[in-house]
This record gives C-alpha cells, sequence and structure tokens, in this order.
C-alpha cells in the first residue's frame, strides 16, 4: 500500500481505490443535511392523586388548627351574663332565693345602724355596747366573714350559688328516689 | 417522590382521625331550646365559664364557711357550669320533641346514663350523665322532666356530685322549690335573711 494516496491522494493504490468506491455510499452528504430536530421539553405532569393529596393534607391541616383554635378559644370564652327571664307572671322563687346571699357578702346590718335623733343614737350606741357579742355571733351566722369584695365578685359568686344550688336541687331528686323517700 | 406521597397521605389520615377527638367535649348545645323558651311562663339561663367562674372560684375559696370551704373543694376543677330551667304555666305545654335535641347530644360516644329515675307523680322522669376521658370525669348532665318543668344542668370538669346533692340547702345554696306540687309541698329549711 503506498502511504503517500492514503495521504494527498497522490499515485494511486488500486486496493484503496476500491475500498472507497464501496465505502461511498456512507459517506456525508452536506446538501442532504437536515437540521436537527426540535428538542422537545418533557414536562412531567403530576398525577392526580399526587395533586389530590397534596390539597387534601392542607385542607385537613387547615380544619385541624380550627378545630385546635376554636376548642381553646371556647375553653377561654368570655362569660355570658346569668339572665332570669319571665314571661307573664314573675314568681321564681329561684330569683328570690338568690337575692339573700348578695346580703351575706356586705356587712352585717347592726354595723351600719343609722339613727335620726341623738336619743336614738345614743340608744343604739347602748345596745350595740351592751349586746355586742350576741349581734355580731348573729350576723356571723347568718352572714360568713368574708373580706372586700367587689361588685363583680359579688356577681360571680351570687350566679355560682344559683347555679349549684339548681344543680344540687336536681341531683337530690335522684338522691331522694334512690333512699325511697 | 412517592415516598412523600404516602408520608401525606398518613398524615392526613391521622389528622382526620383527630378531629373527632377534639370535637368531643362535655359541652351540651342548647341553641335550638327555642321552642322551650317560647312556651314556657318562665325561663332560668345560667352560665358561668371562663374569667366569671374563676372569680367565683376564688370567691368561693375566701368565704370563711366549713360548707362553703367545701364547695370550693368540689368545684376546684370545674370549666363551666350552664343551667337551663323552663317553667310552663300547665301540664304537657310542652313536646318532648324539643328535648329529644338534648338527649341526642347525650347520646354520643363519652356520655354514660349513670341514674335514671321515673315517677308517674308528676310524670317525672330525671337521667344523669357523666362523661369520663380516662379516669377523670370531664362532665355530668343531667335532663329533668316533669309536667310543668323542665330542666337542663351540664357541668364541664369533674365534680363532687354527692357533696353538691349534700350540700344543697346548707349554707348560702338554698334548697330549690321552683316548681312542686302543692299539695306536698314542705316548707323548706333554707336559711333566708
Amino acid at each position: 500500500m503506498k502511504e503517500d494516496y492514503l495521504w494527498d491522494k497522490t499515485g494511486s493504490d488500486p486496493a484503496i481505490e476500491r475500498l472507497e468506491n464501496t465505502l461511498r455510499v456512507f459517506s456525508f452528504d452536506e446538501s442532504s443535511r437536515q437540521t436537527p430536530a426540535p428538542a422537545i421539553e418533557v414536562v412531567e405532569k403530576p398525577s392526580f392523586f399526587r395533586l389530590l393529596s397534596v390539597g387534601f393534607a392542607a385542607a385537613a391541616a387547615c380544619i385541624a388548627i380550627a378545630m385546635i383554635s376554636w376548642t381553646l378559644s371556647n375553653q377561654f370564652e368570655g362569660v355570658e351574663d346569668a339572665a332570669v327571664v319571665d314571661h307573664g307572671q314573675a314568681t321564681t322563687s329561684v330569683a328570690d332565693v338568690a337575692v339573700p346571699v348578695e346580703p351575706a357578702l356586705t356587712k352585717p346590718d347592726s354595723a351600719v345602724m343609722e339613727v335620726s335623733s341623738g336619743a336614738k343614737r345614743h340608744k343604739a350606741i347602748r345596745k350595740r355596747a351592751i349586746r355586742p357579742v350576741a349581734i355580731t355571733a348573729k350576723a356571723n351566722r347568718r352572714k360568713p366573714d368574708v373580706e372586700k369584695l367587689s361588685k363583680e365578685e359579688i356577681y360571680a359568686y351570687n350566679r355560682l350559688v344559683l347555679a349549684l344550688s339548681i344543680t344540687g336541687d336536681k341531683l337530690n331528686l335522684v338522691r331522694e328516689k334512690i333512699k325511697g323517700e | 417522590m412517592r415516598l412523600p406521597i404516602k408520608y401525606l397521605l398518613l398524615v392526613t389520615m391521622l389528622l382526620l382521625a383527630a378531629i373527632p377527638t377534639l370535637a368531643q367535649d362535655a359541652h351540651i348545645r342548647f341553641d335550638r331550646l327555642d321552642q322551650l323558651e317560647t312556651k314556657a311562663r318562665d325561663v332560668v339561663e345560667v352560665n358561668i365559664d371562663g374569667k366569671l367562674l374563676d372569680l367565683a372560684k376564688r370567691v368561693t375559696a375566701k368565704v370563711n364557711n366549713p360548707d362553703s370551704k367545701k364547695v370550693a373543694l368540689a368545684i376546684s376543677g370545674l370549666k363551666g357550669i350552664y343551667v337551663r330551667v323552663y317553667n310552663f304555666q300547665n301540664e304537657s305545654e310542652y313536646d318532648m320533641a324539643d328535648i329529644d335535641d338534648i338527649r341526642n347530644q347525650l347520646q354520643a360516644p363519652g356520655w354514660e346514663r349513670i341514674a335514671n329515675v321515673r315517677s308517674k307523680r308528676n310524670n317525672q322522669k330525671v337521667d344523669v350523665f357523666t362523661m369520663f376521658t380516662g379516669d377523670m370525669m370531664s362532665g355530668v348532665a343531667v335532663v329533668v322532666s316533669e309536667a310543668k318543668s323542665v330542666a337542663f344542668v351540664n357541668v364541664i370538669g369533674p365534680i363532687d356530685i354527692d357533696l353538691l346533692a349534700e350540700l344543697s340547702g346548707k349554707m348560702n345554696i338554698p334548697r330549690l322549690e321552683i316548681e312542686k306540687d302543692p299539695s306536698t309541698t314542705s316548707k323548706p329549711k333554707d336559711e333566708k335573711e
């Protein structure tokens, strides 16, 4: 094989020429070159179930958060006023019974006795001086000894006592039935 | 990316399972008692919870009285107390369907009926329900229906029922006789001022 023909095609080499002719079919034809096909971007669409599960999870999380905050807000909610509504004849003994509680939380009557004339005042003071123990004991029996209470505290206590009294009364019904009264 | 989806589904299911647990509480809804309110002659409505209850507990603890101390102890864990009493002019003036909403709520899981009293006198029916969360009492409900009155009591939180019934009529918790047959009414022994 002559290397010159292979190098710069000078001279002739029948074997190589024959080889070239055979392989010419596979040579690159610049004229028939085609631009490559545009690259197709494959966008992977999220599957329906994936979307559904994400949405489901988000909705459940929102519902759970709302429930938790609602439950917590209910626990620390402000108070509704206790109301006694009378229709027509208001003879609810509840209101009447609740009233005695209020004086129990104020000063005893004996301590705030007011008199108009000097003689009456003197008599009242003498009464208080003579029988302070008896009056105080009676006052203590009727009215529990409490510190100064604000209006709100008195109101709250009254309402609580009212509620507990009704509850206790109803529970007593069961107790009495069980005891056979 | 398949692994996170499984976790998401698991978390979702756990959250959904937790929601009923959060919703279940001992609070009875009295919203649908409008019918009773319109028919009743008089209505007693007491709602104590939140700050008012805390205030009342503090006052009860301050009162220097042995019974009051017992009450303060009995209600120390209380979270709320709701009372509705409806008194009617005539017998059978209300429909049992009006009370069914409350009874249905008490059929929900968690509530257990511990007492059931029926009396033909005054057509009286008393039901006492309790709800427990673990070993702790989380609520009490009492439903009393008579010929001329209906009463609902809902207590949220642990409370000593026996002590409360025992203390009724003592201290400044007077025994109430809102509606009783005049022929059987006895003079109350409460301390009136």
